[in-house]
C-alpha cells in the first residue's frame, strides 16, 4: 500500500474547490481531477483514474455523503467514464480507455472482477499501467534493499485499440537504450533510484516517466497517437535510434505512411514504398520484385509474420501481395542483417502483421479502381485472444471487357486476384503469448486466349513468445510456405500443356534474447529449413482426353538448410557500441548428399561524437542456396528456383558499409549519409539462347557470375512536424561479370557488364503535409537512370525473313525515368460520435504525364526495322480510393 | 503481352530510336545441308539498323564436304545464292558446309553435321477460326529418327483476279492517232494474277516432352478471311526437317530476338553463336546454324469455290462510272483509270465505264500473268 500512498500523497496536493464537512455535501463545475479530490476526501478511499485528455467537461454535484457514490456514477457516466470498484479501491476510467489500461497481469485472474484477490494481486505485482507523465512510478518494493542496476520490463501498447507498439524507443537520460520488439515488448536495465523513462516512436505522443526504481519490476506503458502532427505520417526510424543502435542500413516505415503514398491505382502498397527508399530498385514500374544495393530480386528475403513470401506481386507487379489493413509496418535490413535472419545475401523486408483489437469488434471496407478489400479485428476472449482477418479481391475484368471485341490482342483477356489473411494472437499470461497466421493468396492471368498463368501463396505459422524470466526472452516459431505458380497453354489440342513450379518449405526457429548486463545483451539461436522444391512439371491439359504430352517431372530437389548463431550487442560505453554475430549456415542437398557448409560475419559499431552526430561502420557476410532461374527483365511466373547442390555451389556475398548520421533542427531533421561495397560470387545468370523450362541439365544453361555493387546514399528524413517526409539522392552502380572463361561465348567477352537493374542515379521524394487535422497532401516524385537494355544493333537476313543482330547483354539504356504523383487525403473528424467514419484520398498518379519507357522493343516489318518504347502509364491516371471504418 | 492486357487503357507504344553504332558486319551463312536435294546457300553480312538492302557476298566458293570424302561444290546462280546439288549425298555419313570468301580470303566451316531422317507430314489442314475472320492452316507429321525437333518452312502460291473484269484497254493518243478503246484477247487480260512468296517465319516444334514424336493440326499460319489470298485459289506446299536441339535452340533464340513484345515477361535477347566459324579465327561471330536433313514436303490447296472463305471486301471499291469520250484521256492520265465495260445510256447508246486502274489491273496488287505450270485451273 505504500506505493498507492505515495501516488495519493502525490495526486492529492491540491485542495479540493469546494466540500462541505457536513451531510450536505457540494462541488460546482469542477474538473474530473477536482471530483477526484473531492471522492478521496469524503469517501476516505483510493481513487485511481484514467482522464480522457479530450475531455474538458466540468461536474456539478450536490447530495448526501451517504448517497455520494450512487450520484456520482451517473454523473461520470454522462460524460463517458465508469466508476467500478475492486475491494476498497475506486477506479473511474473512460469507457472507451477502461481496457486500455488493464494492470499487467491483469488476464492471470480467474475469479470475478469484483474478487478482492484481483486488487491484491495487482498490488502484489507491483505493475501498473502508465499513461501519465505527471506521477512517479515506483518499481519493486522499498525494502528490497536492492543496489546496483535492475531490470524494468513490459509492453507498450496503443490506448485506443490496446495494439501492441512495435519499434518504440525506451531510455533513459544517462543514454540506456531499448526497442520494443514485435509483441510491444521491452525490457531495460536501469539504476536502482530514480529515473525517468522515455518513450518515444512512431507517431505516438513522447512520455516521460518519473520512476523510483528499488527492484526488478514491470511497467506495461500505453501510448496515445499524436493528434496535432500528421496522423501516422511519420518514418518511424526515429532519431533516436540513429545514435544509440550500431545496426546500420535499417529502413522502417508504418502502415500509416504506406497507405499516404501515392499509387497508381490508389490501392496502397507496401512494395511501392519499399520503393521510395534509397537503395532500393526495380526492373519498371509495375514490374515483379525489386532490387537492394545491386543485388538481384531473389536475394531479398521477404518475410510475413515470419513466413517467407516467395513472390510478393499480385498481377505481376501491380499490386503488392500485403494487405495494408492487416500490417503494422515493414523494416528493411540493407546493410547489417541481424543475426537472426539468413538465407539471401542482399536484404531481409520484414512485413509485420497486426494485432486484432483488444477491446471492440472493428473493421473497414474500401474501394479502388481495380479492387475491394476488408478487414474486421477484434477480441474473441476480451484482452486475451483477438483476431485480424483482412481479404482483397480484383475485379479489374470489367476493364477487359470494356475492350472492343477483335480491336485488341488484350481482348478475352482476364486477370485476377485475390488473397486472405487471418491472424490469431492470444495471450496466456502476462509472460506468454501465442500468435498464429494464416495467408494465403491466388492470382490467375490469360490473354490472347489460349495463355493462362496462375501463382498461389500459402503460409502458416505459429509463434510462442515468453519472456521467461526477467532477463531471458524467447521466440519459437514454426511454419509453412508454399509458392506454386502455373502455365496452362491450350495453343493446340494434342499438344496443350499444364506446366508447374513450386517451392514448399517448412521452417522452424527458436530465438533467444539474454540481457547479460548493462553492456551485452545475447542473442542467439538456431532455425532449420527444410525444401521442397518442383523445379518443373508438365502435364497434358486435363480437359483434353486425346494428348501426345506425357506427364513430366523434373526430380523434387529436397534439402535442409540449418543455421546457428550467436549475437552480442555490446554497448562499450554510450558513445561506442558494437554488434556482433556469427552465424553458421548450412545446406545438406538430399539427392547427391552434397553439404556447404558458410561462416557468417556480422558486424557493426557505432561511435557517436554528440548524442545527435555518430558514425558506422559495418561488415556483412551471407550466403544463399535457393536461386531464382530467369531470363527475363522481371520476375515471371515462369522463372523456376533451384537449390543448391553439387554443381551449383551456394551465392554467396559480402557488404562493407559506412555512414554518418546527423540529428539537426531540434531533432526534427535527420540527415544520413551511407556508401557500400558489394561482392557476391556465384550469381547464377543464363547462357544465351538456355532453355529454363523443363531441362534436365538447367545447370549446362547457366553461369556462375560475380556481382559487384557500390554506392552512396545520401538521405534527409524529417519526421516531426505538419510537413514530413524524406529526401535522398543515390548513387551507386551493380555490375556482373562470369567467373569462368567460356571463349567467345562468354557474357560481353568476360568483361564486366552492367546488372539488369544497374540504375546510377537515383532521386526520390516523398512528402506530406497536412494542412488540417483532416486534410493533408501527399507527394512522391521519382527520377533514375534508364535501365539497361540489349538493343539490336543490325540486320540481317536468315531463314526467310529479316532477324535482328543484338548488342553486348546490358549495353545500352533506355530513357530515364521521371514521375511525379500527388494525393489528397481526406480523413474523417476524430470526435464524430458516429458509428462509421468514412475516409478518402483522391490523387493523381504520373501527374506530368510522362511517357516513361517500361520497355523498348524493335519489330522487323517488311524492309523496315522499328523501335517502339512501350510506355505502362503514359498518362496521368486519377483515382480515388474510398475506405469506411466502423 | 501480359502486362499491356491489364492496362489497355493507359499503357501506349510511341516510336524510339537510339544511338547505338552500326552493325557488327557479321558474316550470314543461311541454308541447310538438303541430302537429295538442292542446297540453297545465301552469303551476306549483317548490316545496319536503317539498312535497306541485303549486302551479298559476291565470288564466294561453297562446298559440302561429306565424312566419307567426297565434296560437292557449290555454283553460283547470281551473286546471291549458291546451289549445291546433293542428290546423291550418302545420308549415312556426317556432312559440313564450307564457305570461302574470295575477296577477304577467309574460310568459313560447320561443325560436322549427321543427316537427320526426313519426317513424314500426314496430313495439312485448314479451318475458319472461332471468330469467322481468319483461316488457320494447320500441320500434323511425325518423326522418323531420334530427333525430336522440328522447323518447316513454306512457300505459298495463289490465283486471284481484278475486282472488275475489263473488256477493253485504253490506247493512249500518240503524235500518229487519237486515244481509243481496245478489245482485249482471253489472253491479254489483266483479270487473273498470280502471286508466290516464301515464308518469313520462323516455324519450329519441340516434341521432346511429349510421349509420341508427333504433332497434329498445329496451326502456323494465319490468313484473314478478307485477304486476297483466300479469293479464288490458294495453294501451300510445306518443307519440314527435323533438327537437333541445338539448331531447335538457335532458330527459338532467333525467333525470341525478332518477335520481342516489349514485355518485362518476355525473355530478353541475347545473342547466341551457331555452328559455323572461321577457320584460324573462332573468336569471329559468324551467324547461322548448318542442319543436314532429309526434307519432307507436303502440299494443299484451298479452293474458294468449294471452302467460301473469302470475304469480299466491296468498301473501298467504286462502281464503275461511264466516261464520255474526250475525258478518256484525263481519266486515264490523272486519276489513273482504265476502261472497264460499255453500258447503254438513255439515248440507247454505249458508254464505256471506267474505275480505279487497281479494281481493274490484277498486276497492281503484287501478282503477275504467270501462271504456275502445275496450276490446275484453265484460267489465263
Amino acid at each position: 500500500m505504500k506505493r498507492f500512498a505515495l501516488l495519493l500523497a502525490l495526486l492529492c496536493t491540491f485542495v479540493p474547490l469546494s466540500a462541505s464537512a457536513g451531510e450536505e455535501l457540494e462541488v460546482k463545475r469542477v474538473e474530473l481531477d477536482s471530483l477526484v479530490r473531492f471522492l478521496r476526501k469524503n469517501t476516505g478511499r483510493p481513487v485511481y483514474y484514467v482522464k480522457d485528455e479530450k475531455e474538458q467537461s466540468t461536474f456539478t454535484l450536490r447530495c448526501s455523503r451517504e448517497a455520494l457514490l450512487d450520484s456520482v456514477r451517473p454523473l461520470l457516466a454522462e460524460k463517458g467514464y465508469r466508476m467500478s470498484e475492486y475491494g476498497e479501491a475506486l477506479f473511474i476510467l473512460h469507457s472507451q480507455s477502461i481496457r486500455s489500461s488493464l494492470p499487467y497481469g491483469y488476464f492471470d485472474r480467474t475469479s470475478g472482477a469484483d474478487n478482492d484477490s484481483t486488487l491484491r494481486k495487482y498490488l502484489a505485482d507491483r505493475n501498473m499501467v502508465a499513461t501519465f507523465a505527471n506521477k512517479v512510478y515506483e518499481i519493486g518494493e522499498k525494502e528490497a534493499g536492492r543496489t546496483g542496476k535492475v531490470y524494468v520490463s513490459g509492453h507498450v501498447r496503443d490506448v485506443a485499440s490496446g495494439e501492441p507498439l512495435v519499434g518504440v524507443s525506451v531510455y533513459d537520460g544517462s543514454g540506456l537504450y531499448t526497442v520494443t520488439d514485435a509483441a510491444g515488448f521491452y525490457k531495460i536495465l536501469l539504476p536502482v533510484g530514480s529515473s525517468t523513462l522515455n518513450f518515444s516512436g512512431y507517431s505516438m505522443d513522447d512520455l516521460h516517466l518519473s520512476l523510483l526504481v528499488y527492484d526488478n519490476g514491470g511497467l506495461d506503458v500505453t501510448m496515445k497517437e499524436k493528434v496535432t502532427a500528421l496522423k501516422g505520417a511519420v518514418v518511424s526510424a526515429d532519431q533516436i535510434s540513429h545514435h544509440k543502435d550500431a545496426i546500420m542500413g535499417v529502413e522502417k516505415v508504418r502502415v500509416n505512411m504506406v497507405k499516404k503514398i501515392p499509387t497508381a491505382f490508389g490501392e496502397s502498397d507496401v512494395l511501392k514504398v519499399v520503393l521510395t527508399l534509397p537503395g532500393v530498385k526495380s526492373a519498371g514500374e509495375a514490374s515483379n520484385g525489386f532490387n537492394v544495393r545491386g543485388g538481384s530480386s531473389d536475394q531479398n528475403l521477404i518475410l510475413f509474420n515470419d513466413n517467407t513470401i516467395y513472390n510478393p506481386s499480385h498481377m505481376f507487379g501491380v499490386f503488392s501481395a500485403f494487405n495494408t489493413d492487416v500490417i503494422s509496418g515493414i523494416e528493411l535490413y540493407k546493410s547489417s542483417i541481424p543475426v537472426e535472419y539468413g538465407g539471401r545475401i542482399s536484404s531481409v523486408l520484414d512485413v509485420r502483421g497486426r494485432e486484432g483489437n483488444s477491446k471492440k469488434i472493428t473493421g473497414s471496407l474500401g474501394i479502388g479502381l481495380l479492387t475491394g478489400r476488408f478487414h474486421l479485428e477484434g477480441p474473441i476472449i476480451k484482452d486475451r485472444t483477438t483476431f485480424i482477418i483482412g481479404g482483397r479481391t480484383s475485379y479489374s475484368n470489367w476493364i477487359l471487357n470494356l475492350l472492343p471485341k477483335n480491336a485488341s490482342a488484350y481482348a478475352g483477356g482476364r486477370a485476377s486476384f485475390r488473397d486472405l489473411n487471418v491472424n490469431v494472437s492470444h495471450k496466456v499470461n502476462g509472460k506468454n503469448s501465442i500468435h498464429a497466421c494464416a495467408y494465403t493468396s491466388y492470382d490467375g492471368f490469360s490473354f490472347s486466349g489460349d495463355t493462362t498463368f496462375r501463382y498461389s501463396n500459402l503460409n502458416l505459422s505459429l509463434k510462442w513468445r515468453s519472456n521467461f524470466s526477467e532477463r531471458n526472452s524467447m521466440v519459437a516459431t514454426a511454419g509453412y510456405d508454399g509458392y506454386n505458380s502455373s502455365l496452362e497453354n491450350s495453343f493446340n489440342r494434342y499438344s496443350g500443356y499444364n506446366y508447374s513450379t513450386g517451392i514448399r518449405q517448412a521452417f522452424a526457429k527458436l530465438n533467444f534474447k539474454t540481457i547479460l548486463n548493462d553492456s551485452h545483451t545475447f542473442s542467439y539461436g538456431f532455425d532449420a529449413v527444410y525444401y521442397m522444391l518442383n523445379p518443373g512439371a508438365m502435364a497434358p491439359l486435363s480437359s483434353e482426353e486425346v494428348s501426345f504430352v506425357k506427364n513430366t517431372a523434373l526430380p523434387m530437389q529436397k534439402a535442409l538448410e540449418p543455421a546457428l548463431y550467436f549475437g552480442d550487442s555490446w554497448r562499450v560505453s554510450e558513445k561506442l557500441s558494437f554488434d556482433l554475430g556469427l552465424r553458421m549456415a548450412g545446406f545438406l542437398g538430399m539427392e547427391n548428399s552434397c553439404f556447404y557448409g558458410v561462416p557468417e560475419l556480422r558486424v557493426s559499431g557505432k561511435y557517436s561524437f554528440r548524442p545527435d552526430l555518430s558514425i558506422k561502420a559495418g561488415f556483412n557476410s551471407m550466403s544463399q542456396n535457393v536461386h531464382l532461374i530467369s531470363n527475363t527483365a522481371s520476375v515471371s511466373p515462369m522463372d523456376t528456383w533451384q537449390l543448391s547442390n553439387a554443381s551449383i555451389k551456394p551465392q554467396t556475398g559480402w557488404q562493407a558499409a559506412s555512414g554518418l548520421y546527423w540529428t539537426v533542427a531540434e531533432g526534427k531533421v535527420d540527415i544520413s549519409l551511407e556508401g557500400y561495397w558489394k561482392k557476391a560470387s556465384n550469381m547464377l545468370d543464363y547462357k544465351s539462347g538456355a532453355v529454363l523450362v523443363m531441362n534436365e541439365n538447367l545447370v549446362s544453361d547457366l553461369v556462375p557470375v560475380y556481382n559487384r555493387a557500390y554506392g552512396v546514399e545520401f538521405m534527409v528524413r524529417k519526421s516531426i512536424g505538419k510537413l514530413n517526409g524524406w529526401l535522398s539522392y543515390t548513387y551507386s552502380r551493380s555490375l556482373l561479370k562470369e567467373m569462368q572463361d567460356r571463349g567467345p561465348e562468354t557474357i560481353n567477352g568476360g568483361g564486366w557488364y552492367n546488372a539488369p537493374h544497374d540504375k546510377p542515379h537515383d532521386f526520390k521524394l516523398v512528402g506530406n503535409y497536412k494542412f488540417t487535422h483532416r486534410f493533408s497532401l501527399s507527394c512522391n516524385a521519382d527520377y533514375s537512370t534508364g535501365r539497361p537494355v540489349t538493343v539490336p544493333i543490325g540486320v540481317f537476313r536468315y531463314g526467310g525473313g529479316k532477324r535482328l543482330e543484338y548488342s553486348d547483354r546490358n549495353e545500352y539504356r533506355i530513357p530515364d525515368y521521371f514521375r511525379l504523383d500527388l494525393a489528397v487525403n481526406v480523413e474523417p473528424s476524430h470526435y464524430l460520435k458516429k458509428l462509421t467514419y468514412l475516409s478518402f484520398t483522391l490523387g493523381v498518379y504520373n501527374v506530368t504525364g510522362r511517357k516513361n519507357a517500361y520497355s523498348v522493343y524493335y519489330t522487323t516489318e517488311g524492309a523496315a526495322v522499328s523501335g517502339h518504347m512501350l510506355s505502362v502509364f503514359a498518362c496521368p491516371i486519377p483515382y480515388l480510393n474510398l475506405n469506411l471504418k466502423f | 503481352m501480359t502486362l499491356l492486357a491489364l492496362l489497355p487503357l493507359v499503357s501506349c507504344v510511341y516510336p524510339f530510336s537510339i544511338e547505338a553504332p552500326e552493325g557488327s558486319g557479321s558474316m550470314v551463312i543461311d541454308g541447310d545441308i538438303l541430302i537429295g536435294g538442292i542446297s540453297g546457300i545465301s552469303v551476306s553480312v549483317s548490316e545496319p539498323l536503317a539498312g535497306e538492302n541485303v549486302y551479298h557476298v559476291p565470288q564466294c566458293k561453297v562446298w559440302v564436304e561429306a565424312e566419307d570424302g567426297k565434296t560437292y561444290n557449290g555454283i553460283s546462280t547470281d551473286n546471291a545464292l549458291y546451289h549445291v546439288d546433293l542428290m546423291n549425298a550418302d545420308p549415312g555419313v556426317r556432312h559440313k558446309l564450307c564457305v570461302k570468301n574470295s575477296s577477304s580470303g577467309k574460310q568459313y566451316e560447320s561443325d560436322w553435321c549427321e543427316v537427320t531422317a526426313a519426317p513424314t507430314v500426314e496430313r495439312l489442314s485448314h479451318r475458319l477460326a472461332e471468330d469467322n475472320e481468319t483461316v488457320e492452316l494447320g500441320i500434323s507429321a511425325h518423326g522418323n529418327g531420334k530427333e525430336s525437333h522440328y522447323r518447316w518452312t513454306y512457300t505459298e502460291t495463289w490465283e486471284y483476279h481484278s475486282f472488275y473484269e475489263a473488256k477493253f484497254y485504253y490506247v493512249p493518243p500518240t503524235a500518229k492517232s487519237s486515244g481509243y478503246i481496245a478489245n482485249f484477247t482471253d489472253r491479254e487480260n489483266i483479270y487473273y494474277c498470280w502471286t508466290s512468296r516464301p515464308s518469313s517465319d520462323i516455324m519450329i516444334f519441340d516434341t521432346s516432352l511429349q510421349s509420341e514424336n508427333r504433332f497434329e493440326d498445329l496451326d502456323f499460319l494465319s490468313i484473314p478471311c478478307r485477304d486476297n489470298r483466300l479469293s479464288v485459289l490458294y495453294h501451300i506446299e510445306v518443307y519440314v526437317e527435323a533438327i537437333n536441339e541445338d539448331s531447335y535452340r538457335y532458330w527459338n533464340n532467333i525467333r525470341t530476338n525478332s518477335g520481342s513484345s516489349g514485355d518485362l515477361l518476355s525473355p530478353m535477347p541475347s545473342s547466341m553463336r551457331g555452328n559455323i566459324h572461321c577457320i584460324g579465327n573462332p573468336d569471329e561471330n559468324v551467324i547461322g546454324y548448318v542442319n543436314a536433313a532429309y526434307v519432307a514436303s507436303a502440299e494443299m490447296w484451298i479452293d474458294n469455290d468449294k471452302t467460301g472463305y473469302y470475304l469480299v471486301d466491296r468498301s473501298s471499291v467504286d462502281l464503275p462510272e461511264a466516261i464520255a469520250a474526250e475525258d478518256w484521256y484525263s481519266a486515264y492520265m490523272y486519276k489513273n483509270m482504265r476502261p472497264v465495260d460499255l453500258e447503254v445510256n438513255i439515248t440507247g447508246g454505249e458508254d464505256v465505264t471506267w474505275a480505279a486502274a487497281n479494281c481493274v489491273d490484277c498486276r497492281l496488287s503484287g501478282g503477275t500473268k504467270e501462271k504456275p505450270s502445275y496450276w490446275p485451273n484453265d484460267h489465263i
